[in-house]
């Protein structure tokens, strides 16, 4: 079971997926073929039937037979409609399990996607939006591409049924515009492309101004900022008008395999009665004709022109943004040993020809070691953070914790080594004690009340109703979600901690106890400070500037170091 | 029935594109009357095929053909350019119009809500005008087929008549039965997003415990119930089409039978029992009339949304201009009204121009909006705003804009690249050493700089903390260079090394001689400015210097002790 689900997870959204996934389902596919065969019945008799009813009834003044061969289109019809109607069912066979495994794939890939993931809108619509789209056009593929066959293949049949050299005469014109109207189809799908492309740029453009008006009209930007997203709006009704041109060329050539067959067939009437062919065959090949190809070339081009477009563009932006994505490895290290925190000539950039965030740090810090790091806003101390916890790999040099390099542990089993407590919190819709377990399922009440107690998070357990009670996570504060995020990494078996501006939400007191609780519990606890207050009840300090880093205790950095003595120091005037 | 401004609008589409729409339904009328025709020349030139003399209506035949295919190319050509222009010029009056909305109809609005109303709601209403001409020839198309019918021979009419209300009804259950399980179905979708969304909301906590599998599996938990509600609407939809697509042939048949007995006794001829196969099938579009009706209906409603935001008056301008001065801002017996009584009450303030200006208070005690009506970007429901003498109503808008520079406790509007969402601060045309002179000042040309592209990279592509993107507001804000600066709790995610360079920057760099009005919640910037404005309740309480007022015990317990950093340090200091 586990080994087939994490194959699924390294599924890409993509063709591959989609291709698979028929694969599979092709035992109904052949079900699929099965009953249309049954639902072009009518398309394949109803000429016959209808030659047949004016050449042995009307026209032989014989009304019983007449109404009896019509009797047998109307029983056509019926099982045509039969066949209709298990056709539907099989395509849910076919789709709905498509769409399980691509919603998997999608969420999968947002979820394991690199980088800072904030919840946007575009993956939303990933999920809800383009996924439905992929089934809805797959559907009305399947749907229409073989009633296109099995109808032009009936019709086809049945021309030929009526007579000789009607087939010959008729079908020319439709091979014809079937081709041309392949050839036409990558024009059509850049231009369709192209337009959607030109919408999802005006939504984006529209979308910040108008989350933006505020600032808009504050800075009194608002020509400027009409004028821009004018051009958007602009160059979108150019794509339009060019998409419009592409149908118009497509309708173009769907008329020649519409309407070019009849006038063939009537152009050589009397070359085909002179070869024997009947008035009521005459009269059946145009029922074909102005009917049942009519429509077949229709929906060819609105089946492969519309959904198909659409589901070929869906696809391919879909695998685009799952490009790169990477599902974690399985670890390979040994466990650490104990909780000691080597860095050793440890840099790091987000880009290979960015500066460096983290360049040639070094420091040891002791198994049960308490270090703050501080400093401004933006010189690596979450990047320290991640890189500690295995979440980021040095670019040089090399980072271990207990004689391991935390990227190479096993994920899963990482969090009953190391820990690490971000700013914002994850609480999710689950009960209490659902979401102090998360790092320790096996946690006894008991356990639980004491984490809770060690970080001053029993009242907030007593107001939200005990373990099994279930929580909103968005009727919490930050700072509730913040203590519950700490009682959990408490709980945890870990003997690396690390605070990542962890209770930057709480007061100062609230944030001194957690802290003074974590320094009580045995490991290693490392605080990313939101406060300078944090650094003073470390035994060590790690002190980013961006260009330099100190390391040492209060008393040192007070004297060696300016900024730590402004930090701490400088009264407030 | 009386006209709404929505129904106004629709007519006003219809009107502003009137030459697309004579075209359209010109072209439209075109086909409508081709297709009419085309059974009738087809029978003709069956009939005359059949007799193996002549080609006259085989070549009119063709001759129609050309027509029609001439007629739909036309048609598609012109309606996406006919819909695209129209939706162009509303999404224009839109975007335009909603973005000099007086402050208190644009909160009304979520950005989301505008931007479907300018994305949706504009096309749907431009749409009318196709669908418009579209229903009437389809109407014709149906409407005239039937009477083709009646007059080959009325009694094909009167077989196809019977059939009718068994086939309207069967249209009817089809759409009221597959919505309620469409909703559901689209319910449980909602849910999966809605935990998807959870889930990226802690996403650096679940990477950190390696729970991504299992946060996966417990975001798809509903969507074994997805697949049943899917299957169960393929299910339903069979069932349905089987009822449509044996009443459907039902009608045909009876028609050919009806025309079979009418060739028998030589009413018809063979040609025109084909005739009345085609025409059966054109008359079947009867049924899909009602589809034109939701059409509009929705249309209706688009143009509705679109309305209410044209409707609203747009903030009113004046035609002053500023003399020279260094931003002296006053303000006389300003009331802003809230949903609960006044949010500002009667309050009297001068701030001289040059000085710096703290605002402290309690969280509602009526800060912000005191900044935002400081620099008219709300107006007071009652009293005057002056900046340097002109009420600051009379400016003209560009005026205004060289006035006063913001920076916002969170910064919106950061698009374009980093140096370009800097630059809407800025006059227009700003040179890149001003831009990066502000960055460097509000601490944020370092991290900008440490991107790949520096400040050439999209702001999408740069993933900034909270405490970077005031930074970058900031930088906007000091960018401007205008003779008043507010900024509006604009420090608070700053930590607190880099708001003492920040401090720095305000006091001694290019803002130096602007007035800046400062709301805050921290004790630093209270300290540091000239003068401090303690609101309470809307009103003013003291106007003074912080030293002036650091001895009353009530000043003291605004700064809460969590957000005394340094004070709170230095007492820890004491005790080491």
């Amino acid at each position: 079971m586990r080994e087939t689900t994490e194959r699924q997870w390294h599924r890409e959204p993509g063709w591959p997926l989609i291709r698979r996934s028929l694969l599979r389902a092709r035992a109904s596919l052949a079900a699929l073929g099965a009953w249309s065969l049954l639902e072009a019945v009518p398309a394949m008799a109803s000429g016959v039937l209808v030659a047949k009813a004016v050449d042995e009834g009307f026209l032989r003044l014989d009304l019983v037979t007449g109404l009896s061969w019509l009797a047998a289109l109307l029983a056509a019809y019926a099982i045509g409609a039969v066949g209709t109607r298990f056709t539907f069912p099989i395509i849910g066979r076919i789709v709905e399990p498509l769409r399980d495994e691509l919603t998997r794939a999608v969420v999968a890939g947002i979820v394991h996607a690199d980088g800072p993931a904030t919840p946007d809108g575009s993956m939303i619509a990933r999920v809800t939006q383009q996924v439905e789209a992929v089934r809805r056009s797959i559907a009305t593929l399947l749907n229409g591409l073989r009633r296109f066959v099995f109808t032009l293949s009936a019709t086809a049949a049945g021309l030929a049924a009526l007579g000789p050299g009607i087939l010959s005469v008729a079908m020319p014109p439709v091979i014809v515009s079937t081709v041309l109207f392949v050839l036409l189809l990558r024009r059509l799908s850049r231009r369709q492309r192209a337009a959607m492309e030109a919408n999802e740029r005006v939504a984006l453009e529209v979308s910040e101004a108008f989350a933006g008006s505020r600032d808009i009209a504050a800075f009194r930007g608002q020509d400027r900022v009409v004028a821009g997203v004018g051009r958007c709006l602009a160059a979108e009704r150019t794509a339009q008008r060019r998409l419009g041109q592409a149908t118009a060329a497509r309708s173009a050539v769907t008329a020649v395999g519409a309407y070019l067959p009849l006038l063939c067939l009537l152009l050589a009437a009397p070359w085909l009665i002179g070869r024997g062919v009947t008035i009521g065959a005459m009269l059946g090949a145009a029922t074909y004709l102005s009917t049942h190809v009519e429509a077949a070339m229709r929906m060819l081009t609105e089946v492969i022109g519309g959904s198909g477009l659409q589901l070929a563009v869906t696809v391919r932006r879909l695998a685009d943004a799952h490009r790169g994505v990477r599902p974690p490895q399985e670890g390979t290290a040994t466990p650490p040993a104990g909780g000691e925190i080597v860095a050793d000539g440890v840099g790091f950039a987000y880009h290979a020809d960015a500066a460096p965030v983290i360049d040639r740090l070094g420091f040891a810090l002791p198994e049960n070691g308490h270090l703050a790091v501080v400093g401004p806003s933006g010189t690596g101390k979450s990047t320290l953070a991640a890189l500690i916890a295995g979440l980021a790999v040095p670019g040089s040099g090399r980072i271990s914790v207990g004689g391991t390099a935390p990227h190479r542990l096993d994920p899963e089993g990482r969090p009953s080594h190391i820990v690490l407590v971000p700013q914002e919190s994850y609480v999710f819709s689950g009960t209490l004690g659902q979401n102090l377990r998360y790092l320790r399922r096996d946690a006894s009440d008991r356990l639980l009340a004491a984490a809770a107690g060690a970080v001053g998070a029993e009242d907030l357990c007593a107001r939200l109703g005990g373990w099994d009670a279930p929580i909103e996570p968005a009727r919490l504060s930050a700072g509730e979600r913040q203590l519950i995020g700490v009682a959990r990494a408490y709980l945890s078996r870990a003997r690396v901690v690390i605070l990542d501006e962890a209770t930057c939400h709480l007061d100062h007191l609230a944030e001194a106890r957690v802290e003074r609780a974590f320094r009580d519990r045995p490991g290693t606890l490392v605080v990313i400070a939101h406060r300078a207050a944090s650094a003073m009840r470390a035994d060590h300090i790690l002190l980013l500037d961006g260009v330099r880093t100190y390391w040492g205790d209060h008393e040192q950095l007070t004297r060696t170091c300016g900024l730590y003595a402004e930090l701490t120091g400088r009264p407030g005037r | 029935m009386r006209w709404s401004n929505a129904d106004r609008q629709l007519a006003r589409m219809v009107r502003v594109g009137l030459g697309w729409n004579i075209l359209l339904l010109a072209t439209n009328l075109a086909s409508a009357v081709g297709a009419l025709l085309f059974p009738a020349l087809l029978a003709a030139a069956i009939d005359e095929r059949l007799g193996g003399a002549g080609h006259d209506a085989l070549l009119r035949l063709a001759a129609l053909i050309a027509a029609l295919v001439a007629a739909e190319i036309a048609e598609q050509m012109i309606a996406p350019w006919c819909v695209s222009t129209l939706t162009l010029g509303l999404r224009r009056d839109l975007l335009s119009r909603a973005l000099r909305l007086k402050p208190r109809d644009r909160t009304a609005f979520s950005p989301g809500d505008l931007t479907s109303r300018l994305l949706t709601n504009t096309t749907e209403t431009a749409a009318v005008v196709p669908l418009l001409s579209g229903s009437v020839t389809s109407l014709l198309v149906s409407g005239g087929a039937l009477v083709a019918l009646a007059i080959i021979d009325i009694r094909l009419a009167l077989a196809f008549a019977a059939g009718l209300p068994a086939a309207m009804m069967v249209t009817r259950t089809f759409v009221g039965r597959v919505t309620p399980l469409l909703n559901s179905y689209m319910k449980i979708q909602g849910r999966i997003a809605g935990r998807l969304v959870e889930v990226l909301a802690g996403i650096r906590t679940v990477r950190a415990a390696g729970t991504e599998r299992h946060e996966i599996d417990r975001i798809l938990a509903d969507l074994p119930d997805l697949h049943r509600a899917g299957r169960e609407s393929w299910r339903l939809q069979g069932t349905l089409n089987l009822r449509a697509g044996l009443l459907m042939p039902l009608m045909q048949v009876a028609v050919i039978a009806t025309a079979g007995y009418t060739l028998m006794d030589g009413a018809i001829t063979p040609g025109e029992m084909t005739a009345a196969v085609g025409y059966t099938g054109m008359a079947m579009g009867l049924f899909s009339q009602a589809n034109i009706f939701m059409a509009l209906a929705q249309a209706r409603a688009g143009a509705r949304r679109v309305q209410e935001v044209l409707d609203l008056e747009a903030t009113p301008h004046g035609d002053r201009e500023l003399p020279e001065g260094n931003g002296a801002v006053s303000l006389r017996q300003v009331t802003v009204a809230g949903p609960d009584g006044p949010v500002l009450d009667r309050v009297d303030l001068h701030v001289p121009g040059g000085s710096v200006i703290a605002v402290v208070g309690r969280s509602g005690s009526g800060k912000s909006t005191l900044a935002a009506v400081a620099g008219r970007l709300t107006d007071p429901d009652d009293g005057d705003v002056l900046l340097d003498g002109v009420p600051i109503a009379a400016l003209t808008p560009a005026a205004l804009a060289a006035a006063v520079g913001w920076a916002f406790e969170r910064p919106a509007y950061l698009t374009g690249t980093l140096g370009e969402a800097i630059g809407l601060g800025a006059p227009e045309g700003a040179s890149d050493g001003r831009i990066r002179r502000a960055a460097a000042a509000a601490q944020a040309d370092e991290f900008i700089r440490r991107f790949p592209r520096g400040y050439d990279t999209p702001c999408s592509e740069a993933p900034l903390s909270g405490g970077e993107r005031q930074r970058l507001g900031l930088a906007r804000g000091m960018a401007h260079g205008g003779r008043l600066l507010i900024l509006d709790d604009a420090l608070s995610s700053v930590d607190s090394v880099t708001e003492l360079y920040i401090a720095d920057a305000l006091a001694d760099g290019d803002t130096a001689g602007t007035t800046r009005i400062v709301t805050t919640h921290r004790i630093s910037v209270a300290a540091r400015a000239d003068r401090v404005v303690w609101l309470e309740n809307g009103r003013v309480r003291a106007y003074a210097p912080h030293d002036d007022l650091w001895s009353s015990p009530d000043y003291r317990s605004l700064f809460t002790p969590g957000e005394q950093d340094r004070p709170d340090v230095r007492q820890e200091l004491s005790h080491a």
